[in-house]
């Protein structure tokens, strides 16, 4: 996604710790639209994404001193883990997974039945990756969202290789578990459903 | 167990694998029929894999896209504002900084010039002051941190010092002096005098004792004087003399040796008592009556005259003849310094008329002799025979006429002498002091002859008296005579002395004699 060619970041990451207004503009103009895609995908909601991403700069320069370039992939890993942080905090502060599949129950999609399904898949799948562990969903989203490497993965988060793969196969399997579950539940519902209606 | 993990290895791995080829863009089927003994397990992962792929896959919608800019410049705003408020902190801690740090250089250099000037402004300051204070404190402050010994007698007299410079700058100043404003500087003086005494009394720094001993013949100088123009604080004046004189009579004692003399010697009607004033030369006990006249006189041949005058002591034990050992030395020390600046010869003669009975004890050995006699004993008789003997024999010869007088109390003297005979023969033991003594005598009895007969018959009786005589004055003097004398002499005298003799042969040494004789004079006083 990131080439990591860019010889200007490690200066403008240097002037950002030194205080330069500018080398942070610098920073949010080349990295604001990885972290808000990532935010509206896990979110789903443009403007709880948009402050979301604020407040992943924000604390991008709280934090920036105390950073060691090590490359672009490990500075944009640093951002996704800042990222997964504030999703984290922001789930606990107003539990967004639960209420939006709660609220996504009563949506209904004027585009037809396969609209529909495809939401609450997605909505489904939001839920369950909020259901994760931080380091599992670190993971999943650098792997799967960044496109990094076991190896980056591993320097970002402070862990092995193999522990990273371990992290993304407990990861993928407790996600096929929680889905599973709730396909199961929402087709149980379906069926008492269409008994009823009978 | 074991083949279980290496299953669940496998489906790591096979996983990693088949997830690398799918996110390359691989379709689920491909990367199954990579592991097909793991496809049943793989399967519904890389299903999982495959949605949350392709949930992160969307594209942001583009009303998004467009909020970016503005969500730049909200950003920029948010920046500057933080950014703006880390330096005014650190800018407002710098200057702090600075400024604390030049506030504490500026205070400390403040407090020092303070202190500095303080101290200067102190070092003036009088009793009553407000900086006295500071001035005493500051000289406690030293004082307490100084350990050794010569420095804080050093100290101690130095403080002194400055008090009697106090008190004289005081009386300068102001004829009507308050007593009250006395009180502190004395109280420190007797304090620094007593500490420099008590410092310098175990060392031996010559220079250290010298300053003290000048010390206390300065501060007694000022004692007077002070009393004299301050008549009302004498009632203080006294007070620092009662704390000081317990220290200072050791150092002090010869001061009224020397002193004692020329008081006497001022005073004619007291020659009989001048002698009594020998009782001076054990400063011990009553140094303080005769201590403030003595002062004035003589402050600087104390220090000679008592050196020379206490090696002799230590001989003479017997307390009875104490008093003649001192005075002879005194002899010996006070001619130095009085015969040029006093009235010796006076005393001399006052001494001789006086003497029929004194004479014998004191008066002539301490004061007058030296001056007149000297040059004939000094000439023919060693300087420890001049002590003792001389003092009869050249008084005799500096004045003819009174020798007469004098000698009839030889007479007298020699009776117990005699008894001193009966001890020679324990002095027998010691004749090595007799050669000196015997020659320095033999003139005595040259005089006794003359006197003998004015007396008592009994040594007139005694042709060998002539030696017995010199046994008087010299028996007291060495033991040494007493052998040739002894014989002669037992015979002529009571049988009763004995009892006395064994005391004076007890001191046997050639120089215990003397005291033997003196202490004759003192029984006869």
């Amino acid at each position: 996604m990131v080439a990591d060619t860019n010889a200007e970041l490690p200066s403008l990451i240097a002037r950002a710790q030194a205080g330069d207004a500018a080398a942070f503009g610098e920073l949010y103009t080349r990295y604001a639209k990885f972290i808000l895609r990532y935010m509206y995908v896990r979110t789903r909601e443009p403007e709880l994404a948009q402050d979301l991403t604020q407040e992943v700069f924000i604390r991008v320069i709280k934090g920036i001193g105390g950073l060691q370039y090590r490359g672009e992939k490990l500075f944009l890993g640093w951002l996704y883990t800042i990222a997964g942080n504030v999703l984290v905090g922001q789930a606990r502060r107003r539990q967004i997974a639960a209420s939006s599949l709660d609220d996504t129950a009563e949506v209904t999609d004027p585009h037809g039945q396969d609209a529909v399904a495809s939401l609450f898949e997605r909505l489904s799948l939001q839920h369950a990756i909020a259901q994760l562990t931080v380091e599992q969903q670190h993971v999943l989203m650098m792997k799967f969202f960044g496109d990094m490497t076991n190896q980056e993965i591993a320097a970002t988060i402070g862990k092995t290789e193999g522990a990273v793969k371990a992290l993304q196969h407990r990861a993928i399997q407790a996600l096929q578990q929680i889905l599973e579950q709730e396909s199961g539940e929402q087709l149980m519902s379906k069926a008492l459903g269409s008994a009823d209606i009978a | 167990m074991i083949r279980h993990n290496q299953q669940q290895i496998g489906l790591i791995e096979a996983l990693d694998i088949a997830l690398n080829r799918l996110l390359r863009g691989a379709d689920i089927d491909e990367c199954l029929s990579l592991y097909p003994h793991l496809a049943v397990e793989l399967e519904p992962l890389l299903r999982v894999a495959g949605m949350v792929r392709a949930e992160m896959t969307q594209p942001l919608p583009p009303e998004m896209e467009r909020w970016l800019a503005t969500g730049a410049q909200e950003f920029a705003a948010l920046a500057d504002q933080m950014l703006a408020r880390r330096h005014a902190r650190r800018n407002l801690f710098k200057p702090l900084r600075k400024a604390a740090v030049q506030r504490v250089l500026v205070g400390a250099l403040a407090v020092t010039v303070l202190l500095a000037s303080i101290d200067t402004a102190s070092a003036q300051s009088l009793p009553g002051n407000p900086l006295y204070v500071w001035k005493v404190a500051r000289e406690d402050l030293t004082l307490s941190m100084t350990s050794d010994p010569v420095q804080r007698s050093k100290l101690h007299v130095t403080y002194a010092r400055r008090r009697l410079l106090e008190i004289s700058e005081m009386l300068a100043r102001n004829t009507a002096i308050d007593p009250q404003a006395l009180k502190e500087p004395l109280s420190l003086l007797s304090s620094h005098i007593r500490g420099a005494v008590i410092e310098s009394r175990d060392m031996d720094v010559a220079d250290v004792s010298v300053d003290v001993a000048v010390l206390i013949d300065e501060v007694q100088t000022a004692l007077s004087r002070l009393a004299s123009k301050v008549p009302e604080a004498s009632p203080l004046l006294e007070n620092v003399q009662e704390q000081i004189n317990p220290v200072i009579e050791p150092i002090a004692s010869p001061v009224p040796i020397a002193t004692a003399s020329p008081v006497s010697s001022l005073s004619p009607t007291t020659p009989v008592e001048s002698p009594t004033t020998v009782e001076v030369t054990d400063p011990e006990t009553a140094p303080q009556t005769e201590r403030k006249p003595e002062r004035v006189d003589a402050a600087t041949p104390i220090a000679t005259p008592p050196p020379t005058s206490r090696p002799p002591r230590p001989s003479p034990t017997p307390g009875q003849i104490e008093p003649t050992a001192s005075s002879a030395p005194v002899l010996t020390a006070t001619p130095v310094s009085r015969s040029p600046t006093a009235t010796p010869s006076p005393l001399v003669t006052a001494t001789p008329t006086a003497t029929p009975t004194a004479l014998p004890t004191e008066v002539p050995p301490t004061e007058v002799p030296l001056p007149t006699s000297t040059p004939l004993p000094a000439a023919t008789l060693p300087p420890t025979a001049t002590r003792i003997p001389p003092t009869e024999p050249p008084s005799a010869s500096s004045t003819p006429q009174p020798p007469p007088t004098a000698r009839p109390p030889r007479p007298t003297a020699t009776p117990r002498p005699t008894a001193t005979p009966t001890l020679v023969p324990t002095a027998t033991l010691a004749p090595t002091a007799t050669p000196t003594l015997a020659p320095t005598e033999t003139p005595a009895p040259t005089a006794t002859p003359t006197l003998a007969p004015t007396e008592t018959p009994a040594p007139t009786a005694t042709p060998t008296p002539v030696p017995t005589i010199t046994p008087t004055l010299a028996p007291t003097l060495t033991p040494t005579q007493t052998p040739i004398l002894t014989p002669s002499v037992t015979p002529t005298e009571e049988a009763g002395q004995p009892t006395m003799t064994p005391s004076s042969s007890e001191s046997s040494g050639t120089p215990t004699p003397t005291p033997g004789a003196s202490g004759a004079d003192d029984a006869g006083l």
